[in-house]
């Protein structure tokens, strides 16, 4: 099929939270004239026509690889969305700002605090980031609070991005109210309002100079058409900013021939466990928001983060480390559980990369090192001090060497649970937080754009995405993703000459 | 509808390979998930039904996996218990499955985990255990978006 070419002035690829807002923030610029397009793989949802709520239809609709993309080991899985508005369809919404601390060991220059506040203060108030009513928070929340309390850790309510959320629980699954505020809620259609042109089922696979390669594939079956028909294209384009994500990005930069020593490299995840605990009674679980209360107690030395959640059945039967009549045992305990996140931090480290691999399907090499390990089982100890000063009866506690720990075991949690029986592949660790592949920095041969989010050498290309973070964010990355993107547009901005 | 065009759009090839896999998946799918056994009929096919669809999507390397891993179990089971592992009583089969995934090889590990994760996608999946386990999640409220 013969190559159809489009013209614009600006083109940007992927439009999650670091896509969405480039083009909400360079929108004004479609009001005076100029012609921007928003191009994005996956589809337009809408809540009421395609949230089943059911866990697999969702997760096969929103995510790449139904939500488990496999490391190269097969000891880790990856879940990023798929959609018009990202991985901010299934995100939970939990908003917070990246530190100072951590902006420090970044060492970008101009990017501080200082600098980002405003940013984030503007994506706050858009979002309708606030913490939720005491009324509305639900047991599983509570008692992570309450076991932090009588352990006297530290322990902080997460800011929440929703309007009108009733408490549906199914997040991760896309909401089906539209209660969560992400890109595709707020700042696309924003976009849209001022000439921002949207072009769903549009996959980019090269960019060359002044020039984006894609192709326009079918909808899914239930999805509207997009405007254009399927095949291939050329969009035109002054300037072109990749927001593909952090696995995206950087092979779009790798299959365009783009050589740089950092090219998707230093990719970082926060590998995370879920971990769950069994109270004696019933509890409110599914129902409420899933994520209210994080710790940090134990992010300067230990280098995890707790976090308290809550997951669906197969989400949570895939994440448990055990099988047969115990597992059954416990998941039929629904209402009885408590479920918590170990977060851990892992290290920017040069072998951890994503490229292409044989058959053209991406491949991410990843190594979960001893650090992380370690970091993990220490947050599995932590979560099981935490569920049993809440009230637990028994902790699913991977490392353990069996599938349930007691309450009376609960003093001797340091030698059950040990780094010897904490089994890579046997044990399910998931991230959802990419970031890194595309890192932003001074030098070109430790990065792959400028601080500004300029890749090194072209002038007329930027990144503006989860990529673009040196290391780990080392909190949920959504709100600081938006904030760099904002400073890309600032930078697209300044390098056309005109102000918003 | 789109389920149906998934598999219909599949070679005979990757078909007969996916066939296989589930042929094997049976032996081992009752005792990785014991709640299989209290689906009714039409539920258990849904199950089967809902691994087919996955199993399409994934590419013809992960399936020649997977078959091979299931092949190691069966050829491992024969070896060492000179039974079927449908044959063994419920303690040979746990020492049998614990070798498996608590393997000090670490390939090994992980292909049980994919077998084991598939069995827990076959039946934690359907909406129809929600009752079974006493999962209710909250009715999507009419007329809202
Ligand atoms: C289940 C889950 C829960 C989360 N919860 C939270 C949370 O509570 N708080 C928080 O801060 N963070 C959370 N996150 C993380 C957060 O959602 C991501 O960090 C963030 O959305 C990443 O932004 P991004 O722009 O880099 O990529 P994405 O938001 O993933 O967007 C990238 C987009 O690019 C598109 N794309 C990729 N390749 C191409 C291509 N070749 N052509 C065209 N388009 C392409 C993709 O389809 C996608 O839509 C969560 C993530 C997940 C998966």
């Amino acid at each position: 099929m013969s190559q159809r070419q489009l013209e614009y002035d600006i083109v940007i690829v992927g439009s999650g939270a670091g896509g969405g807002t480039v083009a909400k923030e360079l929108a004004p610029l479609a009001a005076r004239g100029a012609r921007i397009a928003l191009l994005e793989w996956g589809g337009r949802f809408d809540p009421t026509r395609h949230h089943s709520r059911l866990e697999l239809d969702m997760a096969q609709k929103y995510y790449f690889d139904w939500g488990g993309m496999q490391t190269k080991s097969k000891d880790l899985t990856l879940a990023f969305a798929r959609a018009v508005g990202g991985s901010t369809n299934v995100y939970t919404g939990t908003s917070l700002r990246i530190s100072q601390e951590v902006l420090d060991q970044w060492q970008i220059p101009g990017l501080t605090r200082q600098d980002l506040d405003p940013r984030f203060q503007k994506y706050e108030r858009e979002n309708n980031v606030h913490l939720s009513p005491e009324q509305e928070l639900n047991d599983n929340n509570k008692l992570f609070r309450l076991g932090c309390e009588r352990l006297g850790w530290e322990v902080t309510q997460f800011p929440v991005n929703t309007k009108n959320c009733v408490g549906l629980g199914t997040c991760n699954l896309g909401c089906a109210v539209g209660a969560k505020q992400g890109t595709a809620r707020v700042q696309i259609p924003e976009a849209e309002k001022s000439g921002v042109e949207v072009i769903p089922w549009c996959r980019v696979d090269k960019v060359t100079t002044h020039s984006v390669e894609a192709t326009i594939i079918p909808p899914l079956p239930g999805f509207d058409k997009g405007q254009y028909v399927p095949g291939p294209y050329r969009m035109m384009a002054k300037k072109i900013i990749l927001a593909a994500g952090a696995i995206h990005s950087p092979l779009v930069l790798e299959r365009s021939g783009f050589t740089s020593p950092a090219l998707g490299r230093y990719l970082t995840c926060h590998p995370a466990l879920i971990l769950v605990g069994q109270h004696p009674q019933s509890i409110t679980n599914v129902t409420g928001h899933p994520k209210s209360f994080y710790s940090e107690q134990f992010l300067a030395k230990q280098r995890f983060l707790l976090e308290s959640c809550m997951y669906f059945p197969f989400t949570l039967a895939k994440n448990l480390a055990g099988y047969g009549a115990d597992l059954d045992w416990l998941i039929k305990r629904f209402p009885q559980l408590q479920m918590i996140l170990v977060l851990a931090i892992d290290e920017a480290e040069k072998h951890n990369r994503v490229l292409w691999g044989r058959g053209g399907k991406p491949v991410v090499e990843y190594r979960i090192s001893q650090q992380t390990k370690r970091a993990l089982v220490q947050g599995v100890r932590a979560s099981a001090q935490l569920f049993f000063a809440a009230g637990a009866e028994r902790v699913h506690a991977p490392g353990a060497g069996r599938f349930l720990v007691s309450r009376n075991e609960a003093p001797r949690l340091d030698s059950i649970v040990t780094e010897d029986q904490f089994l890579l592949g046997q044990i399910s660790i998931a991230a959802a937080h990419l970031m890194g592949g595309c890192r932003m920095g001074t030098d070109p041969k430790t990065s792959v754009t400028d601080p500004w989010g300029r890749v090194h050498g072209h002038r007329h290309l930027y990144v503006a995405d989860a990529s673009l973070f040196p290391a780990a964010a080392e909190i949920n990355p959504y709100l600081s993703i938006m904030a760099i993107a904002d400073r890309v547009a600032q930078a697209v901005r300044e390098d056309l000459g005109v102000n918003s | 509808m789109a389920a149906l065009s998934v598999l219909d759009e599949l070679s005979p090839n990757k078909r007969a390979q996916i066939e296989r896999i589930l042929a094997l998946m049976d032996e081992y799918l009752v005792f990785l998930v014991p709640l299989f056994s209290e689906l009714s009929m039409p539920q258990q096919n849904q199950a089967r039904h809902q691994l087919r669809l996955f199993l399409a999507q994934q590419d013809g390397a992960n399936l020649r996996l997977l078959t091979v891993f299931l092949h190691l179990m069966n050829f491992w089971c024969l070896v060492s218990r000179r039974r079927r592992f449908r044959s063994l009583t419920q303690v040979q089969k746990d020492r049998l499955i614990q070798q498996f995934f608590a393997s000090p090889i670490g390939l090994v590990r992980k292909g049980f985990w994919g077998i084991n994760t598939l069995a827990k996608l076959a039946v934690y999946s359907q909406d129809c255990v929600h009752p079974l386990i006493n999962y209710h999640p909250r009715p999507t409220p009419k007329g809202i978006s």
